[in-house]
């Protein structure tokens, strides 16, 4: 029983990622953000632990959907900035589209019940 | 910057908005849990697999020139059509025969009109299947370099852009204004063929009229 729950958990916890990296893009392309920024936008949000954003901006810096460069703050350690690339501009839309496609059907087989 | 600065920024800047470093340590989750995220990031491509891909990539190159080479050739022969039938079409419509430097055919100028017409609209077609066969080139090669791009992305475990399809990619207008430009000039080619050659023959009172007009001799 309890490895079926933590099975469902992981399924949850992998589809969730998946669309986590969608709402990193979709904030990303509005403008440029640091790494706590995100961080807040997201918990704030979603349901998540906080620790879930930098593994998924450092993936998607390693795809090279996302850049990143230092910016000087006064009072404090320059802080990393992420920017999205043309590539990620262009994943982002398409993954934006397919998921709006997807979330629209679920929805409607979900009312269905 | 790595991974620890990412984590110690954020314990920071929790810090200053006044919480423990308990509380940040549970609301940042589960610290196995986020090291197995780190570790599903893409594999780089070993180096053998890379010079693979490239020295393969280079003879796909050197046989995609060859076919761009001929594929040019062929857009410029149908180009030289188009401006053949154009300045055909010009001659024969102006009556040029009359000047010194140009031969056209024997035949009333009635026929040459009627001839200069179906020569126009063969102009037209021509014109049609360039702009057409450019925007089929321009897109190949486009998509080509998608191609490369994305394979030797791959091969350094990058990420992939979406691959461009091969066909042209013309606006809506433009290919609706090319459709429509292609299906009336070939009904105005088929019109004027049969009227062109009805009119020549009857002029010629026969219906191989070059041999009484003597073009061929």
């Amino acid at each position: 029983m309890i490895k079926l729950i933590e099975g469902r958990m992981l399924v949850s916890a992998q589809y969730k990622k998946g669309v986590l990296e969608l709402c990193v893009m979709a904030l990303l392309k509005k403008r440029d953000c640091y790494g706590y920024e995100i961080s807040e936008y997201l918990s704030g949000h979603i349901d998540i632990a906080d620790g879930t954003v930098y593994p998924i901006l450092r993936k998607l810096k390693a795809d090279g959907l996302l850049s990143t460069y230092l910016q000087e703050e006064s009072g404090g350690p320059p802080r990393k900035y992420y920017s999205l690339t043309g590539l990620g501009r262009e994943t982002y839309e398409r993954d934006r589209r397919e998921y709006l496609v997807f979330a629209k059907a679920v929805d409607t087989i979900l009312k269905e019940d | 910057m790595d991974i620890t600065e990412e984590f110690r920024q954020h314990f920071d800047f929790k810090l200053a908005d006044g919480y423990s470093e308990q509380e940040i340590a549970a609301k940042l989750g589960d610290p196995k849990t986020i090291a197995e995220q780190y570790g599903s990031s893409p594999a780089k491509g070993s180096g053998g697999e890379r010079a693979l891909t490239v020295s393969l990539l280079a003879v796909g190159d050197l046989f995609f020139g060859m076919l761009c080479l001929l594929l040019y050739a062929f857009e410029v022969v149908i180009a030289a059509t188009a401006v053949t039938f154009g300045a055909l079409s010009v001659c024969l419509i102006g009556d040029l025969g009359r000047l010194e430097f140009v031969t056209l055919p024997q035949m009333p100028y009635s026929c040459a009109i009627a001839l200069g017409v179906v020569s126009t609209t063969l102009c037209v077609l021509s014109v049609v299947g360039a702009i057409y066969f450019s925007g089929f080139l321009r897109q190949l090669i486009r998509s080509y370099c998608r191609f490369h791009k994305n394979a030797l992305s791959a091969a350094a475990g990058r990420g992939k852009l979406p691959s461009i399809p091969a066909h042209p990619q013309f606006s809506q207008k433009k290919r609706r204004a090319l459709r429509w430009t292609a299906l009336v000039f070939t009904i105005l080619f088929a019109v004027s063929s049969l009227v062109g050659y009805g009119l020549c023959a009857a002029m010629a009172g026969s219906a191989e009229f070059w041999h009484v007009w003597g073009w061929f001799v």
